[in-house]
């Protein structure tokens, strides 16, 4: 009786894992081989299953009602888009690989400090852009592009769009905002409990900004993480934030753990500033109604931190080619035009205007302009490179303990 | 007979089996063994324990929260029951202690976060009635060092649950009749509340209140939109080590939750062994 039950469970189990691994892993070599046409003839008509941020109504839309239908109607591609980022993807492909399995996941929406830890696992893909079309309205020389967090992008991951950190205030309640970080603890001090930095991305991208700026020479955080320069002006923003602890939100007593808490705040006006790693949300965000008409963004001098967002194809997914079609038509001059309107998104483009068809250049020249963020060629001269992902690795830890728990 | 037996399998597999394998996998992490930069045995993350001082104030903090919490709630449902019996069986009073219970936390999470954040609608409207000179000059009721503002969405869900659950073994325990009967030995309406429907009522739902104080020490949408970053409850601990960038943290993460978890566990299995010895 009880070796009958057993059994049973046993040969249930078996037929689930049966059902788990007829799903067909691809050989890596095989598919980086083919020609773009093999490609793309591949591709078609196979689902794609996406991992990406989902915290954007506006991002949402234009996956959801544009590339969506668009690469269903041109490819036949069933792309499914599924919520998921950083350490969760890194984290769902060691299991899949420890369980012997292919992935469930065929793309990832990534930045620099996922594409370090996809690197460590060995878990992307490629090279892929040297196979795709499109790369080559892409420029990457230019080390916005080419290098991802200090790490060469070496064709491993295809650039989505660009971005740079910016402050946002309303104008209404503050007509002088602080014009750069040398300004601004004299800012705070002057106007208690109107500042704080998250403590997540956003916030760690803010404290880079800050450290750099400090240093007078962001020459310094280029190429390998060095432990000196880290200690020396890590050291020097916390010593600045302690000292102005008590001039911050809630006396630095608490940090907003959550970008969108501390948009909430603003939005309510406990704090005078919010920031954003997407130099033109605040036109999304206004025009969501979120953020008053008064909301302007900027970048403080010396500069904040610019980086490109990309899209990794999965060395374990079932369907590459598929996933290599939808990467590239993510990268064509025609998404990346309606990505970049600000009524849609307002996600800066990856592609260099001057490579492209002469009938885009006008196209893209004649988009709707950014009404309350800064223009784009304003800010370009104040953009740094982001510095190997060992700081953001460290920032959160010391963040942590030296600010955040540090109640001295 | 058969079919008992297989669900009864079934049922193992999945409520037994598949936590203890992840407990097991927890554990595996924890020694190194597993996970994404995984090289082999190493004691080093457990050795690395005793060094983690913000555990033991996460600890410390979130039996503070599952302690007073509960402990407020089943006071304030232990006053209704005893005290207002009559009233609760009358309209609406039945009806509205189900309300609450229909939030799911995250919603009372959020719902306290507008009405007492320092923006919030009651800051504005002690502004407006020139009670405060400015929105901020309100009190800290959320994110504040004593989390206050977790303990009222704790106590808000439980003490509604806590009510119907003494209702129903006042009820069952026939209280009403014991009642009547103290009173004709002479005992008054306080030494009965105090000696014999409270302790009855504490220790049949003992099991209960333990199990609730666990769903509490392990919540985590309220302190993490009502509380500070530090201190922090354990569930936000775990997660922060668990989702954050540094690959590295992973081991530790599992390694606390593997701790914590064996911990709850004898917890709740004590418990339920006293009530079993001192059932009433």
């Amino acid at each position: 009786m009880f070796t009958m039950n057993l059994v049973r469970v046993i040969l249930f189990l078996s037929l689930l894992c049966t059902a788990c691994s007829t799903n067909e892993q691809r050989d890596p070599a095989t598919v980086l081989n083919q020609s773009w046409d093999q490609i793309d003839e591949r591709g078609r008509n196979q689902p794609v299953v996406l991992l990406m941020w989902l915290g954007d109504p506006y991002i949402n839309d234009y996956m959801n009602k544009y590339v969506k239908p668009t690469v269903k109607e041109r490819f036949g591609i069933d792309l499914q888009i599924s919520g998921g980022q950083g350490a969760q993807i890194v984290q769902t492909l060691v299991a899949e690989r420890e369980a012997g399995q292919p992935s469930q996941i065929d793309m990832v929406w990534i930045n620099g400090e996922t594409f370090y830890q996809l690197r460590q696992i060995d878990g992307l893909l490629g090279p892929v852009t040297d196979r795709m079309p499109n790369a080559r309205y892409v420029d990457f020389s230019n080390p916005f592009i080419g290098v991802d967090f200090q790490q060469p992008v070496n064709g491993m991951e295809v650039p989505w769009g660009n971005v740079q950190l910016a402050f946002i205030y309303d104008s209404q309640r503050i007509s002088q905002p602080p014009r750069s970080f040398a300004e601004l603890p004299a800012y705070i001090k002057a106007h208690p409990g109107q500042f704080t930095i998250p403590n997540e991305f956003t916030g760690m991208t803010v404290l880079k900004s800050w450290m750099i700026a400090l240093s007078g020479d962001p020459k310094l955080f280029q190429g390998k993480f060095r432990e000196d320069v880290y200690e020396k002006w890590s050291g020097e923003v916390f010593r600045q934030i302690n000292e102005l602890k008590p001039y911050f939100w809630k006396r630095g007593e608490t940090f907003p753990e959550q970008l969108s808490t501390l948009h909430q705040l603003f939005a309510n006006g406990e704090v005078a500033f919010t920031f954003s790693n997407n130099d033109a949300e605040v036109d999304n965000k206004v025009n969501l109604g979120f953020f008053p008409k008064t909301a302007r963004a900027y970048v403080p001098a010396p500069g904040t931190i610019q980086n490109t967002h990309y899209m990794g194809i999965i060395r374990t997914g079932q369907h590459p080619e598929a996933a290599m079609v939808v990467a590239n038509f993510l990268m064509s001059p025609e998404a990346q035009l309606k990505k970049m309107d600000p009524n849609v998104w307002g996600d800066h483009t990856v592609l260099a205007i001057n490579k492209l068809p002469a009938d885009y250049q006008t196209k893209f020249n004649n988009l709707p302009t950014r009404r309350y963020a800064p223009k784009r060629d304003l800010i370009q001269g104040l953009a740094f490179q982001e510095p190997a992902p060992e700081y953001m690795v460290r920032l959160y830890k010391d963040f942590r303990t030296k600010v955040i728990e540090n109640n001295k | 007979m058969k079919q008992r037996s297989l669900l009864l399998w079934l049922y193992a597999l999945l409520v037994v089996g598949l936590p203890l394998a992840g407990l097991f996998n927890a554990f595996l992490y924890s020694v190194g063994l597993v996970g994404p930069l995984s090289v082999g045995f190493t004691p080093r993350y457990w050795q690395q324990l005793p060094g983690e001082t913000s555990l033991l104030t996460s600890l410390g903090f979130s039996l503070y929260v599952a302690v007073v919490s509960v402990g407020l709630a089943v006071i304030l449902a232990l006053v209704l029951v005893l005290r207002y019996q009559t009233t609760l069986r009358h309209w609406p009073f039945p009806t509205l202690l189900y309300v609450p219970l229909l939030f799911p936390s995250l919603v009372m999470a959020f719902y306290l976060f507008q009405l007492l954040g320092g923006s919030g609608w009651l800051a504005r409207m002690a502004y407006q009635l020139h009670l405060i000179q400015s929105p901020a000059g309100f009190p800290e009721l959320i994110q504040d060092g004593a989390g206050l503002g977790i303990l009222l969405a704790q106590v808000g869900l439980a003490f509604p649950f806590f009510t119907l659950l003494f209702q129903s073994l006042y009820a069952d325990a026939r209280l009403d009749e014991l009642r009547n009967l103290t009173r004709t030995l002479g005992a008054s309406s306080w030494q009965f509340n105090r000696r014999v429907a409270a302790p009855i009522l504490l220790r049949r739902a003992a099991p209960t209140l333990v199990l609730y104080g666990v769903a509490v020490l392990g919540a985590y949408d309220i302190p993490l939109l009502l509380g500070r970053n530090y201190p922090q409850m354990l569930s936000l601990y775990i997660t922060t080590k668990l989702q954050r960038f540094d690959l590295t943290e992973l081991p530790m993460g599992y390694l606390v939750g593997f701790l914590v978890t064996l911990v709850l566990m004898a917890v709740i299995y004590a418990t339920t062994r006293w009530t079993q010895r001192h059932a009433l």
